[in-house]
């Protein structure tokens, strides 16, 4: 019996940015933690802040964002 | 103590040792010298209280302390009980190799400070130190963090910065699925809950969090505040001098020894 497990994880979800555009996104986001940080430095201590700050930015807000437009 | 390196150095022994090593382990074993004790070096206030090693230098790399954990032994101790917790499945020698190999880059990193590790504990308690910045943990993570960036510190996590933003492939989407994903099932596992991008988003997070949180400190000690630069051997000068506890007087009683 052939093992159907998957072996990858899932495709990128339709209209998630992509090359340039993703590389950009990362960048404004990056800009953005530098800006806060600079001022709150509390947001800049914590591994988990940095990265719910990042994936925020990165993906819930153009999850949010597509969602709203279609 | 480094401040973006130990972030850092994990993309770039990925990008030279691909599916032999996986990026969970390799980022735990560079945490993990620190995980559990830099709170208790800087300390912590709850309300009235204060929680705070009573001698932070020594407590973050000496023994008695938890120096043990900048110890190369420390990682093969650990590499060893994921070979065990395994029993031989083929994911246990991938998650011993990459935490032993996170875990000595780690104390090799911290190698360049004034204080040294302990790096041959339990064989020696001698530090083993360059010199090459001063430490400063012990006063505090605000003047810790402007020391580090005023000093040779900042300097060799740039070398990190710049040789990661150098091995950039490793961070792009084909590097994940072709390399990251087969090399972990845990990530496959993670993807029966959690979106690509997000999944994407979780194996780049430490290099963003490196990248930016190194530039931030930066921006933060000179622009925003003005702590000097000196990047001399061992500087910043300026940090006060560490009094180290005397084994015969007894902490307070303590002798200059930077």
């Amino acid at each position: 019996m052939a093992d159907d497990s998957p072996t990858d994880v899932p495709p990128p979800e339709p209209g998630t940015p992509m090359g340039w555009q993703e590389l950009l996104l990362y960048v404004v986001v990056g800009a953005a933690y530098i800006a806060i940080g600079i001022f709150f430095e509390i947001l800049l201590f914590s591994w988990l802040t940095g990265t719910l700050f990042m994936l925020a930015g990165v993906w819930l807000v153009p999850m949010l964002v597509r969602r709203l437009r279609s | 103590m480094s401040w973006a390196a130990h972030d850092m150095e994990p993309y770039s022994i990925q990008a030279h040792m691909s599916k032999r090593v996986a990026i969970i382990p390799l980022l735990i074993g560079s945490y993990s010298p620190d995980f559990m004790t830099k709170w208790f070096v800087y300390g912590v206030n709850y309300g009235p209280f204060t929680l705070k090693a009573e001698d932070p230098e020594q407590f973050h790399r000496g023994w008695p302390g938890a120096g043990f954990t900048h110890a190369l032994a420390y990682g093969l101790l650990i590499g060893a009980i994921f070979l065990l917790a395994s029993r031989g499945r083929p994911w246990g020698k991938v998650y011993a190799l990459s935490f032993v190999i996170g875990q000595w880059a780690h104390c090799l990193s911290d190698i360049g400070d004034t204080r040294g590790v302990m790096l041959f504990f339990p064989f020696s308690t001698d530090r083993v130190s360059l010199g090459a910045w001063q430490y400063a943990g012990q006063t505090g993570r605000y003047t810790d963090a402007g020391a580090y960036f005023s000093g040779l510190g900042w300097v060799w996590d740039g070398v990190w910065v710049a040789y990661g933003l150098f091995n950039w492939r490793v961070l792009t989407r084909a590097y994940f699925h072709a390399t990251i994903v087969p090399a972990d099932g845990l990530w496959v596992w993670a993807g029966r809950y959690l979106p690509e991008a997000v999944l994407l988003g979780i194996y780049r997070a430490s290099f963003f969090y490196g990248t930016t949180r190194w530039i931030a400190w930066l921006i933060w000690a000179h622009i925003r505040y003005a702590y000097p630069f000196d990047l001399g051997w061992g500087g910043p000068s300026w940090v006060e001098p560490l009094l180290m506890s005397c084994p015969c007087c007894g902490y307070g009683a303590g002798f200059d020894t930077s």
